[in-house]
């Protein structure tokens, strides 16, 4: 199986759209893709691919403790341990459990002298695994998305990554979430290939310079996207790059068609394969397909 | 005797009542009996250091040391219950500092 | 202190910009201080075109486990038990993965000979503080160490900052984090007002339900701002309608204008950038508005306060052997 990332620092630099664009042109020859929303806080690549409705649910279930009130002798070793506050003990009373509040990380359970912790569960949000077809071909999308109000987004994405992992893709497209924190290095920490799209403006410098601190730390392969190629200055972004080690370099020219195409739900390649935005996708597909080959 | 818990910043009778609960530094702990301040005592608030669930880590300090009322700015959901559980009353002051709100406490009895 | 929290869900829809113009425009009548809170690409210094910084204090969190190579016996047991599949093989050894470990005690407790350590006190991002911006506030900055955990800690610490540096002020604007995380709530948490922006797009229109779900949860009184209003009219009027339906205020519209990303090349603030542009005109009547309704802002907050306070029910299951 080859896995390829694909990241961006702060939302809305294309990210999504270079994800669902590679995902659609690869699947033409690839018969086992596998494209992962991995952004659970707001998934959105089942939108621009103007898929009404996801399917195949499945809970993503964190551990969650339950007090066996017949062993707890009220020690409140699982109340030191929690790091989290998901534990509470009023005075000699039995522990209680802040559902809301626990990580789901299992070391109360283990802590436990007494073997009186069992085993429940807690929904954090659901993971969904989506045919996508286009002209005949076709490839999964599998879908992560927390529940509002829920907190643990790091272990909803390994679920979620998980869940692709056990339809065996032959190829594996990671669209992970914005931001730089652990939910998104988690996203890429496996890929044999990490695709960071970019703009070129002071904010997108900023972010691109975080993001690909962390694959210079984790010895990544990198090929940068820049989006919205034309907008803005070039050079902003070669400090940056000089810092660090990105092995090719694309461009996707600023585009009309691109916000069109995201403001009513068409997917760019599909309805607009000729402009500009379109072609220059195609020859990333391209580059990697020949990538993927040797 | 009744034992009242504030949030604070370094803690004391002087020091401010802090506009957060669970993120407070410190709880200044007093004990009053007949109608006069006893004892102080000034308690790291675990919750201060804390990622997440800070709330819940500082009303779990406040029903170790035996606290019945806590004063201060109103607790966040998952707080607020920890505090019920515990049998703990809150009664909501900001803007005074401790001296002050023990006053107010001891002059209209809340 | 009024503190308005300025949110949108999911970042790149001009979150930064409005709050950044939020505080320049109402600097010269009120006395404001500006939070950056969205640790994981804080971008407000750059809309506003700073480059350097008066103190950076560096923030130091939660802990790491590590494996001590010597007396590990490679029986695997934290492998198995890690619930953050931050523990891997490298060469044969186990290995606690930097970026993955969310500091825990799991691995310590199920491994035989004790042979996981924990490092404390991890730098985990850095505040970073203007005293006096051009236009006067102060301007403080959280920003992660790339890559590793996000916190509601430093979210709260930047907003401790926030208050401590200008006590006098009468408002804050917290440019909050993105998504719908623990950051977000400890952007939200406390906040007297929400001013959330969205822009007319499916994806924009989720989040933004997303987002207004928490708000009532924190029955925090909410405005709105659409931004690109008029990308695509249908939605448009899809948004103004869920506004309406969730007494949010209508704050006001910007519309689609290129000035804005060359305003960001240029490291200059648009208004000063563009002063004609459609954009600076949209956003000064927004800030003009806000301006009146900070005249008023307990009346306004009475009656934009959401009605219906909707509890977080968490979905629990009940006990089951394979779960433990
Ligand atoms: S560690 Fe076990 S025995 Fe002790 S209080 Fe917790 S559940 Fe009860
Ligand atoms: S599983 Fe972890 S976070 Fe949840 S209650 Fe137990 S120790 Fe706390």
């Amino acid at each position: 199986m080859t896995s390829i990332a694909v990241t961006g620092g702060k939302g809305g630099t294309g990210k999504s759209l270079v994800a669902t664009s590679l995902a659609t042109l690869l699947s033409k020859n690839i018969d086992d893709l596998v494209l992962v929303d991995a952004d659970l806080e707001g998934p959105n690549d089942h939108v621009i691919l103007g898929i009404e409705e996801l399917e195949n649910r499945e809970p993503i279930t964190l551990f969650l403790p339950m007090i066996d009130t017949t062993k707890c002798t009220r020690c409140g070793v699982c109340v030191k341990i929690c790091d989290t506050g998901a534990l509470f003990m009023a005075g000699k009373a039995y522990p209680i459990v802040f559902p809301r509040l626990c990580s789901g990380c299992k070391a109360c359970y283990y802590a436990c002298p007494y073997g009186a912790i069992r085993g429940a569960g807690h929904i954090l949000g659901y993971t969904y695994v989506t045919p996508v077809c286009f002209g005949g071909r076709c490839f999964k999308l599998v879908t992560g998305m927390l529940i509002e109000g829920e907190e643990h987004t790091p272990p909803g994405v390994y679920r979620t990554l998980q869940r692709a992992l056990e339809l065996k893709p032959e190829l594996l497209i990671v669209d992970t979430g914005a931001g730089t924190g652990n939910a998104v290095s988690m996203g890429f920490r496996d890929s044999d290939l990490v695709i960071v799209v970019t703009e070129p403006t002071p904010l997108g410098a900023h972010d691109l310079d975080s993001i690909l601190e962390v694959t210079d730390a984790m010895n990544k392969q990198v090929w940068l996207v820049v989006n919205k190629y034309g907008i803005g200055d070039i050079t902003i972004l070669e400090t940056v790059l000089r810092r660090h080690r990105v092995e090719k370099i694309f461009h996707i020219p600023y585009d009309k068609a691109v916000v069109e195409a995201y403001a009513y739900s068409k997917p760019l390649i599909i309805h607009y394969p000729s402009s500009p935005a379109s072609r220059a996708l195609m020859k990333i597909s391209d580059e990697l397909m020949g990538w993927i080959k040797h | 005797m009744v034992r009242i818990a504030f949030p604070t910043e370094k803690g004391g009778l002087e020091d401010n009542i802090y506009p957060r609960f669970g993120r407070a530094p410190t709880f200044t702990i007093i004990d009053i009996e007949k109608k006069q301040i006893k004892n102080v005592k000034i308690v790291e608030n675990p919750g201060y250091r804390a990622s997440g669930g800070a709330g819940v880590k500082a009303v779990q300090l406040l029903a170790n040391e035996g606290v019945e009322i806590v004063m201060g700015p109103t607790p966040g959901p998952n707080a607020y219950f920890a505090l019920n559980n515990a049998g703990i009353k809150h009664y909501p002051v900001q803007g005074l500092n401790v001296k002050e709100a023990v006053e107010a406490f001891l002059r209209e009895d809340y | 202190m009024i503190e308005i929290s300025i949110a949108s869900g999911k970042g790149g829809v001009g979150k930064s910009l409005l709050a950044a113009h939020l505080a320049l425009l109402l600097s010269g009548k009120r006395r404001l201080v500006a939070v950056d809170a969205d640790a994981e690409a804080p971008n407000m210094n750059i809309v506003l075109g700073i480059k350097d910084w008066d103190r950076v204090i560096e923030h130091y969190e939660g802990r790491r486990a590590f494996v001590l190579d010597d007396e590990c016996t490679g029986c695997g047991e934290c492998l198995k038990a890690c619930q953050f599949g931050a523990i891997r093989v490298v060469d044969g050894k186990y290995v606690v993965d930097r970026w993955l470990c969310e500091g825990c005690y799991t691995c310590s407790f199920v491994c035989p000979v004790k042979a996981v350590r924990f490092e404390r006190d991890v730098l985990a991002g850095w505040i970073r503080i203007k005293e006096k911006t051009r236009w006067g506030f102060p301007l403080v900055s959280a920003e992660i160490v790339p890559g590793r955990p996000n916190s509601g800690k430093l979210v709260t610490e930047a907003r401790n900052k926030g208050r401590e540096i200008f006590r006098e002020a009468e408002i804050m604007f917290l440019d909050s984090a993105a998504g719908i995380g623990c950051q977000v709530i400890a952007s939200l948490a406390g906040s007297h007002a929400a001013i959330l922006v969205a822009e007319p797009t499916r994806a924009s229109i989720s989040d933004l339900k997303r987002i207004i779900r928490l708000t009532q949860h924190f029955r925090i009184p909410s405005m709105i701002v659409i931004n690109k209003y008029d990308l695509n009219m249908q939605l448009y009027r899809e948004l103004k309608k869920i506004a309406n339906e969730n007494k949010l205020y209508y704050l006001g519209e910007i519309p689609y204008d290129e000035e804005v990303p060359r305003s960001y090349v240029s490291m200059k603030p648009l208004i000063e950038y563009s002063p004609d542009s459609k954009a600076t005109i949209a956003l000064r009547r927004i800030a003009e508005r806000l301006d009146n309704i900070l005249s008023r802002f307990d009346e306004w907050r009475l009656e934009y306060l959401p009605e219906a306070y909707k509890p977080f029910e968490p979905i629990v299951i009940r006990p089951d052997k394979t779960l433990g």
